[in-house]
C-alpha cells in the first residue's frame, strides 16, 4: 500500500493544511513532532543527566563519611584493670570486657611475645573472635576469618582489616588495657 | 503502505540533521561518565572500610577524588547543553 499524497495549492503555507489532505508519516509527524536522530539525543543526554545525578548522591555519600570521620576517635576507651598477670600463664587466654562491658575482647600470653590483647570483634560482620589452641591462631566462626596473635592482621578470610589492639601495661602484677586503637588497612 | 513512510517521521528530508561529533561525543562522555561511576561506588566503599579503620586522612582523600569525577561530569553536561542551545539558535 501507498501513501496517497496531496499536493500542496500554490501559495497555501504548509501548516494551514488539513490533517486530512496529508500523508499518514506527515500525520504522525504532527502528532510526535521529534526526529529519530532527536530523540536518541533526548534519552542519551536524559540518561547522562541521571547519571551526574548518581554521581553526585555518590560523592555526597563519600563526603557524609569523610565528614563523620573527623568526629571518629582512633583511640577509645580509658584505662581499665583486666586480670592479675599470673591468672593467665604463657599459652593461655583470657576473655574480658573492653572499652565498654558490651566490647567483647581478648588478652593472650604468647609464649614468645608476652601479653598482647585485642577486640574480639571480627572487622567483617562483628562477630566474636575465639582463640583456637589447636591452631595456635585466633579465629572468627562465622566465616572462617584468621588473624595473627603476634599482630593481629588478617591471616585468611574475608575480614577487611585487622583487629583492633587494645594497648597494655602491666603494673603490681596486674595487666591494665590502656586504649582500644583502630588500625588501618 | 510504502517500507520508507514512517522515516518521514521527523527523521528524513530536510527535518533530518546534519551529522555532528555531538552525538560520538555524548555516548563517549556516557560511557566514560558510566565507567567513572563504577569508581565511585569503588570510592565509596574504600572510604567506609577507611573509615571503620579509623584512616581519616584517606577517606577525605577519596572524597576529593568523588567530588572531582563528580564536578567533571556535571561540566561535560553543561557543556553539551550549550552546544547544543548554540545549535538551536543556528
Amino acid at each position: 500500500m501507498t501513501a496517497e499524497r496531496v499536493e500542496p495549492i500554490a501559495g497555501q503555507d504548509e501548516r494551514d493544511r488539513p490533517l486530512s489532505n496529508r500523508t499518514r508519516a506527515e500525520r504522525w509527524s504532527v502528532a510526535f513532532p521529534f526526529g529519530w536522530d532527536a530523540d536518541e539525543l533526548v534519552a542519551r543526554r536524559n540518561l547522562l543527566r541521571w547519571a551526574v545525578m548518581a554521581s553526585g548522591a555518590l560523592f555526597a555519600a563519600t563526603g557524609v563519611i569523610a565528614g563523620l570521620s573527623f568526629r571518629l576517635e582512633r583511640r577509645r576507651g580509658e584505662r581499665q584493670a583486666v586480670i592479675a598477670a599470673a591468672a593467665v600463664p604463657p599459652g593461655s587466654v583470657h576473655y574480658f570486657a573492653y572499652p565498654t562491658a558490651d566490647d567483647h575482647a581478648i588478652l593472650l600470653h604468647l609464649p614468645d611475645a608476652g601479653f598482647v590483647a585485642y577486640s574480639g570483634k571480627c572487622t567483617h560482620l562483628s562477630c566474636a573472635v575465639y582463640w583456637n589452641e589447636a591452631r595456635g591462631q585466633l579465629v572468627c566462626p562465622c566465616h572462617e576469618g584468621v588473624f595473627d596473635p603476634r599482630t593481629g592482621e588478617v591471616l585468611a578470610g574475608p575480614p577487611p582489616r585487622p583487629l583492633p589492639q587494645i594497648e597494655l601495661s602491666e603494673m603490681g602484677g596486674t595487666i591494665y588495657a590502656e586504649a582500644e586503637v583502630l588500625r588501618g588497612l | 503502505m510504502a517500507s520508507d513512510d514512517f522515516k518521514g517521521s521527523g527523521g528524513t528530508g530536510e527535518s533530518r540533521r546534519e551529522p555532528t561529533w555531538e552525538g560520538p561525543l555524548l555516548l563517549m562522555a556516557l560511557t566514560i561518565g558510566l565507567f567513572l561511576m563504577g569508581l565511585q561506588l569503588w570510592l565509596l566503599t574504600l572510604a567506609f572500610n577507611l573509615y571503620l579503620a579509623g584512616d581519616q586522612g584517606r577517606v577525605v582523600v577519596a572524597a576529593v577524588i568523588s567530588g572531582l569525577i563528580f564536578l567533571g561530569g556535571w561540566g561535560m553536561l553543561i557543556l553539551l547543553d550549550r552546544m547544543a542551545a548554540r545549535r538551536g539558535r543556528r
